[in-house]
């Protein structure tokens, strides 16, 4: 490339006619024109790529993608490859001495016309492909069932009150084979936790790739660990006629990067229909009101209204109007207190001692599960008048109340070391009755549906049998223990029929610390411990008190008519995580019916999935959100990314790692690489195993599939495992890129390299020419050639 | 040579030394305060310097699934502790050892290395403010940013902890670190990360026991005689485990008792049970003990002080061509590029893998791509006058790269990893080394370019054509412009460094007016006219001024020959040509490797977007070349754009602008 070969371009212009077409040609071919085309293109390509605010602006909101496909820069494109083009036509005579900057342009022109084809068609996404599901064939019921196998994974299948319940307790990758032709082997094994509608539990394992070793586990009142059934019953199975089978689990689609959509369905339909949602912001909250979400930095209302047209005919929200109405980038929904009309007292305090400092969630008087702390040792009550302060507390001890209806007698017995006397002592008898009582034990915290309870496990001696009743402060709670012997029960043995000669309740001990509300406003703090004189005392809010000589307690904050509200909390700027991205967005939803209109709230889900399952001891999001049609039927909604049918379903047959030395040991860099074994369904049957890892992918149908995320162990090796991420996309084009920039390195290296040579040769040619024509020393002729 | 030309020299060389002298007092005090210590410190405590690790540097801990000589363990985990240094007096092996076994002197022993500066400053405010510490000790710790880890403690510092933890762009990194580091400095950890033991099993994806197991055995001695001993890890053999938890236990008493003699006789008997297990899985003790080596001397960064040597001698030859000053600066370059290429084989040798992986490794195999690429175009120009100026922009190229990983070990850790899954792949391997060969390639155009630059200045001041006063405007215009520059670029885009907006104004309007006189005065026709040398270029250009240089021409044909400008400026053209070829095919490379591992050849990740930029300001000084007048000057103008764009993307982008390419 050298400048004598260019000849001077304006000058040769201004020679010709100059119509509009030659003066655009004479544009274009200016060297200068082509300079300053890649000083802008330097200039777009640092600001879109140094300066993120500024293309993720408000007015702006693009991606790094989006930035660099905006017209403005496909347009300097554009222009920077004519300007090649008509420059290189015009100006570069093609012979042999500028086939090096020939072939470099075309290279380049080459490598823009297949970027614009890779990037013009290119589409790219992931898709989540899970390992395993249980297929499960219930007794009476024609259609089978699926669950996930992922840890933590439910479903209930049946109607009340027949209905049975499967879960998966654990999966494992390496379960070794201990007999038969495939000892010393390895397989992926799932155990299903099984509620029979009898309530009777036990364990399905289920082995892949060998059904013949499945076998149930069974619990036992000796032996609270599971134990063969094969053992206990003599035979492998609990229930011969239930069926669970591990199949892989197809996955048929996958998600494109950067869109966003709504996916709508009837309550108990399984297909989705999609919405696409299109030009909304991505990085700038949006909202109409700043009261419509919480935040601690301040936040310009800029509201957004974008309608979502219907997917199509079967869409169940096709009469409705759908629109977007506000969207936030990184926020969770929160819910919080504020003062309303009713009375509903609410407390929060924190405790500090030498240790440090605790907060503890907030108590509510009025709620019997929330109105002390999980440890009992702080309550919160309201006291209907300021009188009772002087009288608070009743008394502290716990008490057992045993009334006998039939013979219009009632004992209150508190409960202490001396009353509570455990399964050897003896029985205290009721005074004019035959009955006679002994208070084995209390117990506190035990975890119900309903909240905590307390109990106290009392035997009962009548004239015609012993047996033991659990009262529980909670009456709902309270059960008859119908073998007297074992406290500890065994299924099918407690009843809540209780025998009516007997009403007991049970009052646990009450709490050291009480906070008591008054209805003038007022808060007091009342002492019933062991380690001060009881005391009562008035507290204020932000006002540590003392309560013993270490601990101070110090109300944050206090609310009569405390009110809850649900609305997204938007986490500041500096908090945000970049590499979360969307992961925490959301956006606020107007569905307008004949019956009215509901906004709501939805949180963003990276993956619309079949049904909850995928949500539950995976690392993957499921909220639907639900909204009432007025027909009375529900329809649920879930936002989501634009979503592609794969050419083929695809299946995740195994994954492991490929580790350094010692194994994984919990970080990345103990890992080699992933490997995803894949399977495709095609012609109705499932392809040969094709294994992908980071650097190897594969291809089907046009797509390449990459391997991208994964399962990790949570508890170390044996567990995790149980889905792929895969990056899903096409690469039309690529071939014709490399071709072009394969060809402008061949052309640069002639061009610096290839091209001296030539000339110097033609130089060395000239210069005898000329010695042979002169034959004397020339020194102005020397000079001459020198410049 | 005449007298023109020797005063020019004599101004030249007066000048550089002047400029490197002053960029030297700028630079060493700020890279001083992270200069480690020698290795053997005259303070060393008697204990410490008796006591003989050298059988535990022959010996293998397995971690992070890399097998390291115990020595590199030790500065591995030392590092996340008390940062890249050595702790005063000791090295790391040595600290290591005594933090397990001396535990309770580290707890208000300044051990805790705070990197961060501004969230120190946060955490000593409230130790102040909790009458931890008094404000002096608070300026002293800020200082020496190391402080005890009693400090820690205090339930108001951990709550400004957990405060700060949540501002994820500013502090929660330098919390999670120093959680890290407090975590680390626990001698259970310490202990749970010592795994001398192979599996027995002879599997290499086993995990290596660790020290912790073992030493949880009781030992064998009387005070323990008839205790049980149920904690012999599985498949271990039950009388070596019980002689290596032995061997361990009399370890501790003697390190406890500081009886140095008996604890080397410990070490050496410990080193050679632990061999005992599984022999084949450990690597030889000479390529460990090579490991030991390389890390005790700062992985040969010191090569840099060779290549210092090599700049004077050098640099006399190029200006003043004088052969003995050749000899000496290519015989002394030649040494630095040996000790060099030593330096990258140990390193190959000890991860097992080209070293290509990390920040460090990236700079340093740079440098080295760099000095081997100078050999070979000194080969190439061993008849022409621009022999000795490839060697020299080498040299001084090598010699930033390696002062940059002495001085700043913290910045950039020398410690071995293992490459993310990612990184395995042969394309990966071409395409970031022809990168980084061509990075050092811009880098050495820019010094050329630099030297042209401080000809033609030099070449004014000689000819005095122009007043001295006004010549100096150029060099003071272009640092208060390259400095209002560099603090403006990090205001955009460092969430760390920015500016009140005020000042923001003040910084961009210094670059206004001090770029107007930068290129008023550079480009001032009459200034250049006055100087008397308004066109000084390589005649042919790169590549060519070398290929024609040798061309056979009849006697009568004598070519005037060139000036110092229009070497410096042919130099430019021949590194600018090579990196041209060698940047493109590079990012051709990443191009095919990114396609067929993330399924797309480009991705405008900001290192990509700043290669193509650097290719983009190469492409302009290509045909600017072909249309200006002044070719030389807007050559050295551009190629010093390139540079400084190549090192942007390397220092700016990876450290602050984080990106997919963000390991190296």
């Amino acid at each position: 490339m050298n400048h004598a070969e260019i000849p001077a371009g304006g000058a040769a212009a201004r020679g010709r006619s100059t119509g509009p077409l030659t003066a655009l040609l004479n544009l274009f071919s200016n060297v200068w024109f082509g300079v300053a085309l890649l000083v802008l293109l330097f200039v777009y390509c640092s600001i879109g790529s140094a300066v993120p605010s500024l293309r993720e602006n408000a007015l702006l909101d693009m991606t790094e993608f989006e930035w660099f496909h905006w017209w403005p820069f496909d347009v300097l494109v554009v222009l920077f490859s004519v300007a090649l083009a008509v420059v290189t036509i015009r100006r570069i005579p093609l012979r042999l001495v500028n086939a090096g900057v020939w072939t470099i342009h075309t290279g380049i022109i080459m490598m823009v016309l297949g970027s614009y084809i890779y990037f013009g068609t290119k589409v790219e996404g992931d898709a989540p492909v899970f390992r395993r599901h249980v297929k499960i064939q219930v007794p009476g019921v024609e259609t089978p069932a699926t669950l996930l196998c992922s840890p933590g994974a439910f479903t209930e299948i049946g109607n009340k009150p027949n209905v049975w319940r499967f879960e998966i307790q654990e999966t494992k990758t390496d379960w070794p084979i201990l007999s038969g032709d495939d000892k010393g082997k390895r397989a992926y094994s799932a155990n299903v936790l099984v509620r029979k509608p009898s309530g009777e539990t036990f364990i399905r394992q289920l082995l892949d790739g060998y059904p013949q070793y499945t076998e149930d586990l069974v619990f036992s009142r000796e032996n609270p660990a599971p134990q063969r059934a094969k053992n206990v019953l003599g035979r492998p199975l609990v229930d011969e006629e239930l069926g669970l089978a591990l199949e892989l689990e197809p996955q048929k689609y996958f998600h494109v990067m950067q869109t966003w959509a709504l996916f709508v369905r009837r309550v108990g339909d399984t297909e989705w229909h999609e919405r696409p949602i299109r030009r909304m912001p991505r990085y700038n909250d949006r909202i109409r009101f700043a009261d419509q979400v919480f935040a601690t930095h301040p936040m310009t209302p800029n509201p957004i209204d974008i309608e979502v047209p219907a997917a199509g005919e079967q869409d169940p929200l096709r009469a409705a109007s759908v629109r977007v109405k506000g969207y936030l980038r990184y926020a969770q929904l929160i819910q919080r207190w504020s003062e309303g009309p009713e009375l509903n007292p609410l407390l929060q305090f924190s405790a500090s001692s030498k240790e440090g400092r605790a907060t503890y969630p907030e108590l509510l008087a009025f709620d019997p599960q929330r109105n002390h702390t999980e440890d009992a040792n702080v309550e919160f009550v309201f006291l209907a008048d300021a009188k009772q302060l002087e009288t608070y507390p009743r008394d502290a001890r716990a008490i057992l109340r045993i009334e006998l209806p039939t013979a219009g007698q009632s004992v209150d017995v508190p409960l202490g070391g001396g009353t509570i006397v455990g399964d050897q002592g003896s029985f205290t008898p009721i005074e004019g009755t035959d009955f006679a009582y002994r208070i084995r034990q209390v117990a506190g915290g035990l975890q119900f549906e309903d909240g905590p309870v307390s109990i106290a496990i009392v035997d009962v001696k009548t004239p015609d049998k012993t047996f033991t009743r659990m009262v529980a402060d909670n009456p709902r709670r309270t059960v008859d223990m119908l073998d007297a012997a074992d406290p500890h029960g065994g299924h099918g043995r407690m009843s809540r029929e209780l025998d009516p000669r007997f009403v007991m309740t049970y009052r646990p001990a009450s709490s050291p610390v009480s906070f008591l509300a008054t209805p003038d406003g007022r808060l007091h703090l009342s002492y019933n411990g062991d380690f001060a004189p009881h005391y009562v005392r008035e507290v204020f809010v932000g006002q540590p008190t003392q309560v013993v000589s270490d601990i101070t307690l110090t109300v944050d904050r206090f609310l009569m008519k405390a009110v809850s509200e649900v609305k997204p909390q938007v986490v500041p700027p500096a908090q945000r995580r970049r590499d979360v991205a969307e992961q925490m967005s959301m956006i606020l939803l107007e569905v307008e019916t004949s019956a009215g209109a509901q906004s709501v709230w939805v949180p963003f889900n990276s993956y619309v999935f079949p049904n909850e399952q995928y949500g539950m001891g995976t690392r993957f999001v499921y909220t639907p959100v639900r909204f009432a049609m007025p027909d009375g039927r529900a329809v649920e909604v879930v936002f989501s990314r634009e979503r592609r049918e794969l050419p083929d379903p695809i299946a995740l047959d195994d994954f492991h790692l490929r580790t350094h030395i010692g194994g994984y040991a919990g970080r990345a860099d103990t890992i080699l690489n992933y490997v995803s074994e894949l399977r495709f369904q095609q012609d109705g049957g499932w392809s040969d195993q094709t294994p992908i890892m980071v650097n190897e992918p594969t291809e089907n149908g046009g797509f390449w599939y990459f391997q991208s995320m994964w399962d990790p162990p949570a508890q170390g090796p044996g567990t995790g495992m149980n889905f792929t991420g895969l990056g899903v996309g096409n690469r039309n084009g690529v071939y014709v890129q490399l071709a072009g920039c394969t060809i402008s390195v061949a052309g640069m290296i002639f061009a610096f390299y290839v091209k001296p040579i030539i000339r110097r040769r033609r130089q060395e040619k000239s210069w005898a020419k000329a010695a042979g024509r002169t034959g004397a020393d020339r020194p102005e002729e020397a000079m001459v050639l020198a410049d | 040579m005449t007298n023109m030309s020797m005063n020019f020299n004599r101004t030249l060389s007066a000048s550089f030394a002047a400029s490197a002298f002053v960029a030297w007092m700028g630079v060493a005090p700020a890279l001083a305060a992270e200069a480690p210590a020698a290795p053997a410190a005259a303070k060393v405590s008697s204990f410490a310097s008796s006591v003989d690790l050298g059988p535990l540097f022959r010996t293998a801990v397995q971690a992070d699934g890399r097998l390291r000589s115990f020595e590199s363990h030790a500065k591995t985990y030392m590092g996340y502790v008390a940062g890249s240094r050595p702790l005063k007096d000791q090295s790391f092996g040595f600290t290591y050892l005594d933090m397990i076994f001396r535990a309770t002197d580290y707890i208000d022993r300044p051990i805790i290395y705070v990197k961060n500066k501004d969230f120190l400053g946060q955490l000593l405010q409230v130790m102040v403010e909790v009458k931890e510490i008094q404000p002096a000790e608070a300026d002293a710790y800020l200082k020496t940013r190391l402080l005890p880890p009693s400090l820690f403690s205090h339930p108001a510092v951990r709550s400004r902890m957990d405060e700060l933890s949540r501002d994820v762009i500013r502090t929660e990194k330098p919390v999670s670190q120093l959680r890290g580091a407090l975590n680390v400095a626990q001698p259970a950890l310490l202990l749970q990360e010592l795994r001398f033991v192979a599996p027995p099993t002879g599997e290499r994806n086993d995990p290596w026991i660790a020290m912790r197991d073992l030493a949880a055995t009781a030992p064998r001695d009387s005070a323990h005689a008839g205790m049980a001993r149920s904690m012999v890890p599985a498949g271990l053999d039950p009388e070596l485990a019980g002689s290596i938890s032995d061997t361990w236990a009399k370890l501790g008493a003697a390190w406890r008792g500081e009886d140095a003699a008996a604890v080397n006789v410990q070490i050496a008997r410990l080193a050679e049970l632990v061999r005992q297990v599984s022999p084949e899985l450990h690597p030889s003790p000479g390529r460990l003990g090579l490991e030991s080596w390389y890390f005790r001397w700062y992985g040969m960064t010191w090569v840099w002080l060779i290549y210092l040597a090599s700049i004077v001698p050098l640099l006399m030859s190029v200006i003043y061509k004088w052969n003995g000053a050749r000899r000496v600066g290519m015989g002394i370059f030649f040494l630095a590029i040996a000790a060099h290429t030593a330096s990258v084989i140990i390193r190959w040798i000890v991860s097992g893998r080209w070293p290509n992986t990390n920040m460090f490794e990236a700079v340093t195999t740079a440098a080295w791509f760099g000095s081997v690429l100078a050999l070979v175009l000194e080969f190439a120009a061993r008849k022409s006058l621009m022999r000795n100026l490839f060697a020299l922009g080498a040299a001084i190229g090598s010699m930033v790269a390696l002062m940059i990983a002495y001085f700043a070990p913290t910045g950039m850790d020398s410690a071995i990893s293992n490459k993310m899954a990612a990184l395995d792949d042969v394309w990966l391997y071409i395409h970031t080394n022809v990168i980084i060969a061509s990075y050092a390639l811009i880098f050495m155009g820019g010094v050329s370019a630099l030297l042209y630059m401080a000809y033609r200045w030099g070449r004014a001041w000689a000819l005095k054509a122009i007043n001295p006063v006004r010549l100096m405007i150029l060099p003071v215009a272009m640092a208060i412009c390259g400095y209002a520059g560099y603090v403006l670029l990090m205001h955009i885009v460092s969430p760390t460094h920015r500016l009140p907006i005020e000042k923001m104004w003040a910084v961009i309007a210094v670059i206004f007016f001090s770029g107007l006189v930068l290129v008023l005065e550079m480009f001032s026709a009459k200034a250049r006219g006055r100087a008397g040398m308004a066109i000084e270029h390589a005649a042919a250009g790169g590549a060519g001024t070398l290929m024609a240089a040798g061309a056979q021409r009849p006697g009568f044909i004598r070519l005037a020959p060139p000036t110092l400008g229009q070497v410096f400026d042919g130099a430019t053209m021949v590194l600018m040509e090579l990196s041209f070829i060698m940047l493109w095919a590079g990012l051709v490379m990443g191009a095919i490797w990114a396609d067929h591992t993330w399924g797309r050849p480009w991705g405008w990740d900001p290192k990509e977007v700043f290669a193509l930029n650097t290719f983009i300001i190469i492409i302009a000084l290509i045909h600017v070349r072909l249309k200006v007048r002044d070719k030389g000057l807007w050559t050295a103008v551009l190629a010093l754009a390139g540079c400084a764009v190549m090192l942007f993307n390397w220092i700016v982008i990876n450290f602050i602008i984080v990106g997919l390419h963000s390991y190296a």
